[in-house]
């Protein structure tokens, strides 16, 4: 009894249901584990990425400058649309409170995305996608990422980063 | 006069550890009805069409039902249960007293610091505070005084059973409930580690003496101070499970040496699976993500798999022992439904495994992951394990605590009998609209899903209304039903009829 | 009391009947859950 001391026969064999549970239990336990290694390989759904520490936030700013004079196709809200080469390395930077700057990327092209924060943690989840990063600062963190469905997206924040948290929200466009 | 029997248990009780039991819980029940208030503001705040505080007050009031529901009702109801589990439960005593109260003490004006700094705005940091985002000092200091507190409050258990050895209370093994309560106490020291590595660095930085912390560091080491006092919580729940099926049913363990095991698994296998909550973070690579959270932590899912069957079928075969052996389900058609501590009890295990269980399994694969993180799916689950489960098995587990230590009847025992159920609907609500929103992307900690003030706007699906609909109305219910929990158990505790001793 | 599980009948005995249908509910629920995610996750961007 779980408020007595057990008697001394407490280890009394295993009945019928017991082991059943505890084998299929495993079972299913084992199943959902080795899934992760397996699915790394035949279902590829492991986000491929790469981080690198940045010692320098102005060396970031500075790439994340270069790529909006050279790409820049137009703008909305104040915030630059770029539309850089496809297969290149894109930069996406977060701050309080906004997503810089607007990236116009083309389908089935694969990028390499490096997302970065200038101040404090923030969390960038792309909708109706429904794919979410953290993004810390002082990491750059590289996404390959290959869009597949084309359409206009949102990032929106999803790690709290102050007052304005809710209000930041940026946009992604695949064509 | 120290020891008196419990009339209804036969249990020998120490004087000083009911005194200790007693404020533990009142305390504890006090921190939640905070908790709980906060719970109603920012549940109604998330609902669209009542979206009640401004945005300051919204992330405040989380803040503060993150921490006072999370960390403070729950820790002052396990310090309870240690008691209860090494002194009680042993028929012998506890000993150092004053230590109790010492731990009693800092966990409160720990607690206090925390309160009130968060209350004048200076920690608007959400209770994961993490880095560069920064609370005043006095907050880090209230959290470190308060992990103090518990720490010196875990230890006891230790002291406690080791001169209940010397003083022959047990010969060979501890009850099962004392052996849960040790897991959660082994647990919780390794736990309180980690919270100081953490929390005192930040507290000279916040204060200026330490220049720089790592954000992706600081995230690692909060959750492993954050993620495995999840695990000491699920042992107290456990141990309080498997006590209401012995107290309220006479039931036992089908076979002790299977749940014990599965106690030690949940003790190797959950301290390093709190890697779970950087599964999308830039600083580990993919292998050892895999490797960590899946191996590891599917062990100690297991675990609660074997519980989640021990202790329905311990109840079961009491009950068919008692005679209700028809069919598949005469016992549970026959079972005491009308009592709170085991309707409690029974639901929590079901809104634990159902709720909480299955969807933790699901957002702590790798893969599975990316579309669940940060969004109100998380949410959702953990009002499933440490609402719909640990809080609502320690509200039955307080309907025993009347008796036995208050030595008071239940006032109101017929709305007793309703309120688990009508926290269980509530919460269940909750957390199934929270999932099902969070499932269609809607983020957690967010104060305005329609973006007011943003350059761009992103429309939900509109089903996303209805969801946070449930949620809002579910909150309205498990809150009618808190404050039923809270008014008869402070009640009772004051004003109940006194049963004989 | 203690004689009761020497026999060796007891190991091949159902004690929980009724729990262990309610376990394998709960395990249905479980793996329709799972395999439901793998609907959701194939719209992900990395996968060809
Ligand atoms: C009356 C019952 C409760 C209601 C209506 C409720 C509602 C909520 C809501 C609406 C949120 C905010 C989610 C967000 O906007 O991101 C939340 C967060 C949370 N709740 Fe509750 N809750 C209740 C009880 C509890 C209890 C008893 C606990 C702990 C034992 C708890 C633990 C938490 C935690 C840890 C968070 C996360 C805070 C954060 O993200 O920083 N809740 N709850
Ligand atoms: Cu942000
Ligand atoms: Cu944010």
């Amino acid at each position: 009894m779980a408020i007595k001391e057990p008697e001394r026969i407490w280890w009394k064999p295993y009945t019928w249901d017991e082991k059943f549970w505890v084998a299929v239990a495993l079972l299913w336990m084992l199943t959902t584990f080795t899934f992760m290694p397996v699915y790394h390989f035949i279902g590829k759904q492991n986000p491929p990425f790469e981080t690198y520490r940045v010692r320098n936030p102005e060396q970031f700013t500075a790439l994340v400058d270069a790529m909006v004079e050279k790409y820049k196709v137009g703008e909305e809200e104040g915030i630059p649309v770029v539309h850089p080469e496809p297969g290149s390395d894109v930069f996406l930077q977060a701050s309080m409170w906004q997503w810089y700057p607007i990236l116009q990327l083309e389908k089935g092209k694969t990028y390499r995305i490096h997302v970065y924060s200038l101040d404090i943690v923030h969390g960038m989840s792309i909708l109706p996608i429904n794919m979410n990063f953290m993004v810390l600062p002082d990491y750059d963190y590289v996404l390959t990422l290959t869009p597949t469905t084309s359409g206009e997206y949102h990032i929106v924040c999803n790690e709290y980063c102050g007052l304005g948290h809710h209000m930041m929200v940026g946009k992604l466009y695949v064509k | 006069m120290e020891f008196r029997t419990c009339s209804f248990t036969g249990l020998k009780i120490h004087k000083p550890a009911e005194d200790l039991i007693k404020w533990n819980v009142i305390t504890a029940v006090l921190f939640l009805t905070l908790g709980g208030l906060m719970g109603l503001l920012i549940g109604i705040t998330r609902w669209p069409s009542v979206h009640y505080l401004d945005p300051t007050y919204y992330y405040r009031y989380l803040t503060l039902h993150g921490f006072d529901a999370l960390l403070v009702w729950i820790i002052f109801f396990e310090v309870a249960l240690v008691h209860f589990t090494s002194a009680v439960l042993l028929n012998t005593r506890t000993v150092i007293p004053s230590a109790g109260w010492i731990a009693y003490s800092l966990m409160l004006i720990g607690a206090i610091f925390v309160n009130i700094t968060t209350f004048a705005g200076k920690a608007d940091v959400l209770f994961t505070s993490y880095v560069p985002l920064k609370a005043s000092g006095v907050y880090y200091t209230g959290v470190i005084i308060f992990a103090v507190g518990a720490l010196t409050a875990f230890g006891h258990f230790f002291a406690n059973i080791i001169q209940a050895k010397r003083d022959g209370a047990y010969k060979h093994s501890l009850p099962l409930g004392s052996f849960g309560m040790a897991a959660a106490s082994i647990i919780a020291v390794v736990t309180l580690a980690h919270g100081a590595v953490i929390m005192i660095p930040t507290l000279l930085w916040s204060i200026g003496l330490i220049k720089y912390l790592d954000p992706g560091t600081y995230r690692l080491i909060f959750w492993g101070l954050g993620h495995p006092s999840q695990q000491i919580n699920v042992c107290a729940m456990v141990a309080a499970w498997y006590m209401v099926s012995a107290f309220v049913l006479g039931g036992k363990p089908v076979n002790e040496k299977l749940s014990r095991t599965a106690f030690v698994l949940y003790i190797f296998f959950i301290n390093v699976a709190s890697e779970h909550h950087l599964l999308v973070d830039p600083i580990f690579s993919n292998w050892h993500k895999i490797i960590n959270t899946s191996y590891v932590m599917h062990l100690a899912v297991f675990a609660s798999m074997v519980h989640a069957f021990a202790i329905p079928a311990s109840m079961e075969v009491a009950l068919r022992e008692k005679g209700y052996t028809n069919g598949l389900f005469e016992w549970l058609k026959k079972a005491p439904w009308g009592n709170p501590a085991f309707s409690g009890t029974f639901l929590s295990i079901i809104g634990f495994g159902f709720l909480g269980g299955t969807t933790g399994v699901i957002a702590g694969t790798e893969q599975f992951n990316i579309i669940r993180h940060n969004t109100f799916f998380i949410t959702g689950h953990f009002h499933g394990t440490v609402v719909v489960g640990t809080t609502l098995a320690f509200m039955a587990f307080s309907y025993l605590l009347m008796p036995y230590i208050f030595k008071r009847e239940l006032i109101m025992p017929r709305l007793a009998s309703v309120q688990p159920y009508l926290y269980f609907i509530g919460v269940s609500m909750v957390s199934i609209g929270m999932m099902a929103a969070g499932a269609l992307g809607v983020p957690r900690r967010h104060w305005d899903i329609t973006f007011s003030g943003a350059p761009f706007s992103f429309t939900f699906d509109p089903s996303v209304d209805m969801f946070l609909s449930i949620m809002g109305l579910g909150t309205l219910l498990a809150v009618f039903a808190g404050v039923i929990y809270v008014v008869v158990i402070i009640g009772s505790a004051l004003f109940g009829r006194r049963v004989a001793p | 009391m203690a004689d009761k599980y020497d026999d060796e009948e007891h190991r091949n005995k159902i004690e929980a009947p009724g729990t262990l249908a309610l376990s394998l509910i709960f395990l249905v629920v479980f793996m329709v859950l799972w395999f439901l995610h793998f609907k959701w996750l194939v719209e992900v961007w990395w996968v060809e």
